[in-house]
């Protein structure tokens, strides 16, 4: 408790007696940018570091070589991570799949193309992402499995261990999917209800929560419905017992960090 | 909860020896902020592990209610509904479900048991359990519908406020355990200066009927609301708008008191009489021995 002194000397809200920032209590990533390359401030009013003639000094940890004089041609600059020292605007390394931002659709999907794309059917999908031949075999088509689904994480709980806290176990204490209003209407499936939830690749069997929060989307004129799948339950606890919600998941790597592709898939639903 | 607080005693119930006034401590109250609620359950978890209290594992009825209902030994739930106040503009509204501490505790008035239930002057109404004899009239009493019955004991359970930490100077276990500051303790007047703030900041964020919930019909309340839609409470599943004791109350307690003492005084006059005038029954000895 001994850094607790708030006080802001500068009047822009930097308080660097005030607990601890990594690294070397540096507040601000790259702060040498907020002067321009003279090495004065861009704002008179919002001075965060600035060239004093010998060195970089002022209201943060210089993230800067502190003797880097403007005046040197070739001396570091700001952004010192990148190889420019520049910000940059795209990614002109490293990337498996471009410089730019590009929008995909995931393996499964109900939409036959990629609306952007619409006449590449090899820009459907990320054509960079990783697939073994096997996992392509398991993806489901839109006639058998219609509806988006996507998995994710619960505030009571914490990936699959709390299942086994009695106290997590009594405020989240059984499996369940989520769906909107529309899908429970056309499906005939009431709040409460046990649910089948299936992919090519196996099902659960969940309790139906009926929602608002998961209405029914309109993508490139078709209608889409989406299940929503809280992941915590298999494995045993002493939660109620449930399925893994990654016997439905596929099997992608997307092209750079490999991350599967748990949050967009497709499945279909019935009542149990 | 066994009093702590046992020299700074406002009422009690079924009493009417003066309660120990020694000690005199200024009016408390936890502030909800509905706006600031994540719905995490963390002041559940809280209040489960403070009070050394287990509910069993439930199932799940297609809601994040969990518990689904306040028990013995839920003290505090979740109460979770999603409104459209207007169309096309839903919200998730989670409502900090458990004892609202009334200033005019409907379970104490109602409550037959000596001291099984005392209202401390911090305004604390606290739940004396030793004294409980399990009748159940504090569950009529009630306006928020928050006392339970144990089927174990038999005896009635709710929310202490905590006022085994609040009287050795802590805020609730539930207010400590709160990550977003949603859930605030101190005096009365202090949570009503930062209620008011909150809902002057609620105003400006187009909420024009945020207000503070501290109904008059129970002489204000101890824990408090900050609603986002101040004038439709019921909303927040089911708030009452105007909470009152239930007439019955006053009814038993009121008028039919005083009537019940006077019809059994009369029985024990009526028989007094009756026995001086027509005396006790005799019965012949030989019809005693058909």
């Amino acid at each position: 408790m001994a850094r607790r002194d708030n006080s802001d000397p500068w009047g822009i809200g930097q308080t660097l007696n005030w607990a601890w920032a990594w690294p070397v209590n540096r507040r601000i990533l790259y702060n040498a940018a907020s002067s321009a390359p003279d090495g004065k401030p861009w704002d008179a009013k919002r001075k965060l570091v600035q060239w004093g003639g010998d060195k970089w000094a002022g209201a943060d940890v210089p993230d800067i070589r502190p003797d880097a004089s403007p005046e040197e041609a070739d001396r570091v600059q700001p952004f010192i991570m990148t190889a420019e020292g520049v910000a940059r605007l795209f990614a002109p390394t490293g990337m498996a799949d471009g410089p730019l931002p590009e929008h995909y659709e995931p393996f499964e999907s109900p939409l036959a193309d990629n609306p952007m794309h619409p006449t590449n059917p090899k820009a459907r999908a990320n054509p960079a992402a990783r697939v073994f031949k096997g996992d392509l075999e398991a993806f489901g088509t839109p006639k058998d499995f219609p509806y988006v689904a996507t998995s994710y994480r619960l505030t009571e709980h914490f990936h699959y261990w709390t299942k086994n806290v009695q106290t997590s176990a009594i405020i989240q204490p059984q499996q369940f999917v989520e769906i909107g209003e529309e899908l429970a209407k056309d499906k005939g499936i009431a709040n409460g209800d046990l649910v089948k939830v299936s992919s090519n690749r196996g099902f659960i069997k969940a309790v139906a929560v009926v929602t608002k929060r998961i209405p029914q989307l309109e993508c490139n004129g078709q209608k889409v419905h989406t299940v929503g799948l809280p992941n915590h339950w298999g494995f045993v606890g002493v939660a109620k017992p449930g399925y893994l919600v990654n016997t439905l998941t596929p099997f992608v790597g997307d092209a750079n960090t490999q991350t599967p592709e748990y949050k967009a898939f497709t499945v279909n639903i019935e009542k149990a | 909860m066994s009093s702590l607080q046992s020299l700074d005693i406002a009422q009690r119930s079924a009493t009417t020896t003066p309660s120990p006034q020694a000690r005199h401590t200024p009016a408390v109250a936890k502030l909800i902020d509905v706006s600031s609620c994540i719905g995490c359950k963390a002041c559940q978890v809280a209040c489960m592990q403070w009070n050394d209290l287990r509910d069993d594992v439930g199932d799940n009825a297609g809601t994040y209610d969990n518990p689904r209902d306040l028990t013995p030994n839920s003290w505090t739930v979740m109460r979770f509904s999603e409104v459209e106040p207007e169309k096309d503009k839903l919200e998730w509204l989670i409502r900090k479900d458990g004892c609202m501490h009334c200033d005019d505790p409907g379970c104490l008035k109602a409550c037959p048991a000596p001291g099984a239930i005392v209202k401390y002057t911090n305004g604390i109404v606290d739940f004396i359990s030793e004294n409980c004899i399990g009748c159940g009239n504090c569950i009529t009493g009630c306006p928020f519908d928050v006392p339970r019955i144990s089927k174990a004991d038999n005896k009635a359970y709710k929310c202490s406020l905590c006022s085994d930490r609040v009287g050795v100077g802590l805020e609730p276990a539930c207010v400590k355990a709160c990550p977003t500051g949603a859930i605030r303790f101190g005096s009365k007047e202090d949570m009503l200066d930062y209620g008011a703030e909150r809902v002057s900041d609620l105003n400006e964020r187009g909420y024009a009927q945020a207000a503070v919930y501290n109904p008059q019909g129970v002489g204000g309340t101890h824990v408090m609301y900050v609603l986002q839609h101040g004038d439709k409470p019921e909303l927040y599943h089911g708030l009452p708008a105007d909470p009152k004791i239930s007439p019955f109350v006053s009814l038993w307690k009121g008028v039919a008191k005083p009537i019940a003492l006077l019809a059994m005084v009369g029985a024990v006059v009526a028989g007094f009489f009756h026995y001086v005038k027509v005396g006790p029954i005799e019965t012949k000895e030989d019809e005693g021995l058909q």
